[in-house]
C-alpha cells in the first residue's frame, strides 16, 4: 500500500522541480538561443510559451497543495492523531510555528507567492521580458526549490557536518531542477520546432540542444558530488548510532554490559535490552 | 510527442522513491544509561546526534512505584535535553523519553539508573 506521505512529498518534489526547470531553462537556453533567431515572433514559439506557462502554473499549484497537504499528514504522523484532529486542535498551527519544518515551509509559501506574482507580471508585461525581468523569478524559483533542504535530512547532524549536508541537500536540488526539470521544456521546445519547421528552426534546436548539454553535464556534476556526500553522511548517521550506542541486544534486562569499543562517545555502561530506542516512523 | 512523453515518463522514473529513515539516536545520558550514583541527581540531561524539536519532546522520570520524581517541562537546547529532578531517594528510576528530530522523524525510549550504593 502506498503510504501518502511518500507519495505527497513525490507529488511535491517532483512540480517544484518542474516549477525550477520551466524557469532556468527560460533564462538559460530557451531566451538566449531565441534571440539570435527571428522565430521569437513564429507559431513554435508561441506555441512552444503557452505550453511552457500552463506547466509552470499548474506545476506551482500543485506544489502548493502538495506542500499543505504534506504539512497536514506530517502533523498527524508526529502528533498520532487524525489530520481533522490536528487541523482542529491547533497541532497543525504548532507544527508551522514551533518547528524546523514549519520555519522552512513558512518560507517556501513566501517564495511561491512572490514567484507567482513575478511570474503573473511578467506575463503581464513584455511580450519578450528582458534579463533583469526573468531574473528574479529564476532566483525565486531556486529558492522555492532549494529550500526543500531545510525540511528533510539536510537537517540531520550537528554543527559543521549538518551546514555542509544543509549545502549539498541546496545544491542537489538546485542541480536536479536544472537538469531534470528542464527536459520538459526541452522537449516541448524541439517537438515544435520540428513541427512547424520555421526558418533557421534547425540551427536554433541545434543551439538549445547545446546549450542545455553544457548546462547537463554541470548539473550531473554536481548532482555526483553533492549526491555522494549526502550518501557519505546518511550512511555514517544510520550506521554509526546503530553500531555505537543503545542499540538493542538479546541480554537480559538487568545485565549491564561493558560495551567497550562499541558503546557512545562516552563509553558508559548500558543494560541493552532497557536502553532500547525505537523510531516510530 | 513521442520525445515529451518520454522526457516525463523519465522524469517521474527517476524521481519515484521511497523515504530515506533517519532519526536522532540516543548518544549519551547523565546519569550514564545503568549506571549507580552515589548521591542523587539534580538532573537528567540526555544528549543525542540530531537537534530536537522542544514543542514535540518529552521525558519522564519516575520511580520503582511509577510516580512522576522529575520536575515537568524539560529544557531543550539543540541536540540536549534535561529535566530538573525532586530530591530522590535511594532506589531505581526509570527515565522514558520520547523526541522529534529536526529532519521531522519522532524516537523513543528508556532506561533506567539507580540512586544509592
Amino acid at each position: 500500500m502506498i503510504n501518502p506521505l511518500i507519495a505527497v512529498r513525490d507529488i511535491h518534489f517532483v512540480s517544484s522541480v518542474i516549477v525550477a526547470g520551466i524557469v532556468f531553462f527560460d533564462l538559460s537556453v530557451a531566451s538566449p538561443a531565441l534571440r539570435t533567431a527571428d522565430l521569437r515572433r513564429g507559431a513554435a514559439v508561441a506555441m512552444f510559451k503557452t505550453r511552457t506557462a500552463k506547466i509552470l502554473w499548474i506545476g506551482l499549484v500543485l506544489s502548493i497543495l502538495s506542500g499543505f497537504a504534506w504539512l497536514c499528514l506530517l502533523s498527524a504522523r508526529i502528533a498520532s492523531k487524525p489530520i481533522e484532529e490536528v487541523v482542529a486542535d491547533g497541532t497543525i498551527w504548532i507544527v508551522l510555528s514551533r518547528t524546523q519544518f514549519g520555519f522552512a515551509w513558512e518560507l517556501r509559501f513566501l517564495f511561491a507567492v512572490m514567484l507567482a506574482v513575478s511570474l503573473w507580471l511578467r506575463s503581464a508585461g513584455n511580450a519578450s521580458p528582458s534579463l533583469w525581468q526573468r531574473f528574479p523569478a529564476a532566483l525565486l524559483a531556486g529558492a522555492f526549490l532549494g529550500s526543500l533542504a531545510l525540511a528533510g535530512h539536510g537537517q540531520e547532524g550537528l554543527g559543521f557536518e549538518r551546514n555542509i549536508h544543509l549545502a549539498a541537500d541546496f545544491l542537489h536540488l538546485i542541480a536536479a531542477g536544472l537538469w531534470l526539470g528542464g527536459l520538459i521544456p526541452l522537449a516541448l521546445l524541439l517537438v515544435y520546432l520540428r513541427r512547424f519547421r520555421e526558418e533557421t528552426w534547425t540551427s536554433v534546436a541545434c543551439d538549445a540542444a547545446s546549450r542545455f548539454s553544457n548546462l547537463g553535464i554541470l548539473a550531473v556534476g554536481v548532482l555526483l558530488i553533492s549526491g555522494n556526500n549526502q550518501c557519505l553522511i546518511l550512511d555514517r548517521w544510520h550506521a554509526e548510532p546503530r553500531r555505537h550506542t543503545l542499540w538493542p541486544t538479546v541480554t537480559p534486562q538487568n545485565d549491564v554490559v561493558r560495551r567497550d569499543g562499541l558503546s557512545g562517545r562516552d563509553q558508559q555502561a548500558v543494560p541493552a535490552a532497557s536502553a532500547l530506542q525505537q523510531g516510530r516512523n | 510527442m513521442r520525445m515529451l512523453t518520454f522526457a516525463t515518463s523519465a522524469l517521474l522514473a527517476v524521481m519515484a522513491s521511497t523515504a530515506a529513515e533517519a532519526h536522532a539516536f540516543l548518544d549519551h545520558t547523565e546519569p550514564r544509561v545503568g549506571s549507580t550514583v552515589p548521591t542523587a541527581p539534580r538532573e537528567v540531561i540526555l544528549f543525542y546526534s540530531q537537534n530536537l524539536e522542544s514543542a514535540f519532546s518529552s521525558i519522564e522520570v519516575s520511580d520503582a512505584n511509577g510516580a512522576r520524581v522529575d520536575l515537568g517541562k524539560p529544557r531543550i537546547n539543540a541536540g540536549v535535553m534535561r529535566v530538573g529532578l525532586k530530591q530522590l531517594a535511594p532506589g531505581t528510576y526509570k527515565v522514558r523519553w520520547q523526541v522529534l528530530s529536526v529532519d521531522t522523524h519522532t524516537t523513543e525510549g528508556s532506561f533506567s539508573f539507580h540512586v544509592g550504593k
